[in-house]
């Protein structure tokens, strides 16, 4: 096995993540993902750090899906490893559909109507329990 | 309030302070007059009864009370996404960054960004559960990204070569 490949590594839930993504296009752009990844430790935008997120500076997202003009659905978690400052590795953990990426409208208005269409209530009717808090 | 609207509201308001033209003496010089000054109040008998206002000047009275009825209907959905925002940990400053949107014209609310925003949380939540419940694997059952590529029958060289080139075939966004 080479430096290179070992760049990007996937847990083997991250892996049955991939597996189970029916659509064969977005298996070959969560792959393209992946390369842009190897590419470059530091593609992907490090998680918010907030008081749930905590510790977890050294993870990273991205989102992705087949070419189209809406919004990416699936996200990729990954660790870079061993540490943020020097990273050589990119840890996969999780490959999957976005908790609340059901496409919005570019108007206001729009924003309740989609997540209701998309049989997602308005986020700002989530209770805590089921925001996760 | 946009600049030409508050300008609007303003000559509106002026016609309103001036002496107004009574009704018996409406003539095409009125309606000049009205083009000229943006309105002219028609009284009768000293009461002021009408308006008689530019087309310009009444597309931006409307286009404002358009916009007072908006903000009215968005101030509860304002209210609530603010509220979840605080919640999910989002500073009230970035929430507020996000949902007034400057430009030349004034400020208005972008409830979408807001509401993108407090999204974006609500994944990283997401997110950090997974990955803290994840990281715990042992590292020796990894698999490597050429291995993955073999099993989806992807041509992982053919494939790295493509996105050197920029042929990627992904829509991609951090």
């Amino acid at each position: 096995m080479t430096d290179r490949v070992s760049r990007v590594v996937l847990t083997p839930d991250a892996r049955a993540d991939i597996h189970a993504i029916d659509d064969v296009d977005v298996r070959l752009a969560i792959v393209h993902a992946l390369i842009e990844i190897e590419r470059n430790l530091a593609f992907g935008a490090r998680l918010e750090l907030r008081d749930y997120t905590g510790d977890l500076r050294e993870c990273r997202k991205v989102y992705v899906d087949k070419p189209s003009d809406e919004k990416p659905r699936y996200r990729i978690v990954y660790w870079c490893s061993p540490d943020e400052r020097t990273p050589r590795r990119a840890r996969v953990l999780a490959v999957g559909l976005r908790a609340v990426s059901q496409v919005y409208g570019a108007a206001a208005q729009r924003y309740p109507v989609d997540r209701r269409a998309a049989k997602s209530p308005p986020l700002e009717s989530a209770s805590d329990a089921e925001l996760g808090l | 309030m946009t600049m030409d609207t508050a300008e609007a509201y303003a000559r509106a308001i002026r016609a309103r302070g001036r002496t107004g033209v009574d009704s018996s003496r409406l003539r095409g010089s009125t309606t000049r007059q009205a083009q000229a000054d943006g309105a002219v109040v028609v009284e009768k008998y000293n009461q002021p009864v009408a308006l008689l206002t530019s087309i310009e000047l009444f597309d931006e009275l409307l286009h404002g009370v358009e916009q007072q009825v908006q903000l009215q209907r968005d101030l509860p959905l304002v209210a609530a996404l603010l509220t979840t925002a605080l919640k999910l940990g989002i500073t009230p400053e970035r929430a507020m960054r996000a949902l007034i949107s400057h430009d030349g014209a004034g400020s208005s609310l972008d409830i979408t960004a807001l509401a993108e925003v407090v999204e974006n949380a609500a994944d990283d939540l997401e997110a950090a559960v997974v990955a803290r419940d994840r990281l715990t694997a042992p590292e020796s059952a990894d698999v490597a990204l050429e291995d993955l590529a073999g099993e989806l029958g992807v041509d992982i060289e053919a494939a790295r070569d493509d996105v050197a080139r920029g042929r990627r075939r992904a829509q991609l966004s951090t």
